[in-house]
């Protein structure tokens, strides 16, 4: 399945500038598991040591949030599309 | 993103301000919308998810949905601001901690003072740099 990735500003450096880039995969998990391999450095960015999705990065195929489907093991379609969001939080504490 | 001279419209300021002081004593946050010069065009005020006067979280859908309107309309993120009710509008702890846009100003505004201040700021790998933010009149 070919699916459109968005990668948000922050992660530009690491796709060598491209706001979007293709890959295949049946799953979210293996869209990231070819992203970790194509990008260096991006794994990091988005996953924690045991490989799983970082607190703050969301993940959304669509319109939805893979939280509310099925996580990583949420099934794409040919031509979904799957946005990478970096959370924006903070506060004077 | 552009490299920016400090020019900031007084209107997108007083939008800000008037966000800041609709929510107070909860901290407000929203993001600034540039053009494609990189310069400064529309506040987009954000619910705060958790509606706290020490902190603040956009929810992810929201801020998923604004994208989207903007990539639509040619427009990028350029900021993202929130206040300090009632501290110092510069950077806490946790701030530069959860900073996850290193290209993007940080704004912060407070109503400590009067008028309020309002302070831009980068924030990368856990360094802040203040950058000079200039109001002006008219168009950035």
């Amino acid at each position: 399945m070919s699916v459109l990735i968005r990668i948000p500003t922050p992660l530009r450096p690491l796709t060598n500038g491209q706001n979007e880039v293709q890959e295949t995969g049946g799953s979210v998990q293996e869209i990231l598991d070819k992203l970790t391999v194509r990008y260096p450095g991006i794994g990091e960015r988005l996953l924690d040591e045991k490989g799983d999705v970082r607190r703050f990065i969301n993940i959304y195929v669509n319109e939805e949030d893979i939280r509310f489907r099925d996580g990583v093991q949420t099934a794409l379609k040919e031509g979904d599309e799957l946005s990478i969001i970096p959370a924006i939080a903070g506060g004077s504490r | 993103m552009k490299e920016w001279d400090g020019r900031f419209p007084r209107s997108l300021y007083e939008e800000i301000v008037a966000h800041a002081r609709s929510v107070f004593p909860e901290e407000c946050c929203g993001l600034v919308a540039g053009d494609r010069n990189g310069r400064p065009v529309r506040v987009i005020p954000m619910e705060n998810s958790l509606h706290s006067p020490v902190r603040y979280q956009m929810e992810p859908r929201e801020q998923f949905q604004v994208q989207k309107s903007l990539r639509s309309e040619g427009l990028e993120m350029w900021a993202i601001y929130h206040s300090h009710p009632v501290t110092e509008p510069v950077p806490s702890a946790t701030d530069i901690r959860l900073a996850f846009y290193p290209d993007l100003i940080y704004l912060l505004t407070s109503l400590k003072d009067t008028p309020p201040l309002l302070r831009s700021f980068r924030i990368r790998d856990g360094h802040v740099e203040e950058a000079p933010l200039t109001l002006t009149d008219g168009i950035a």
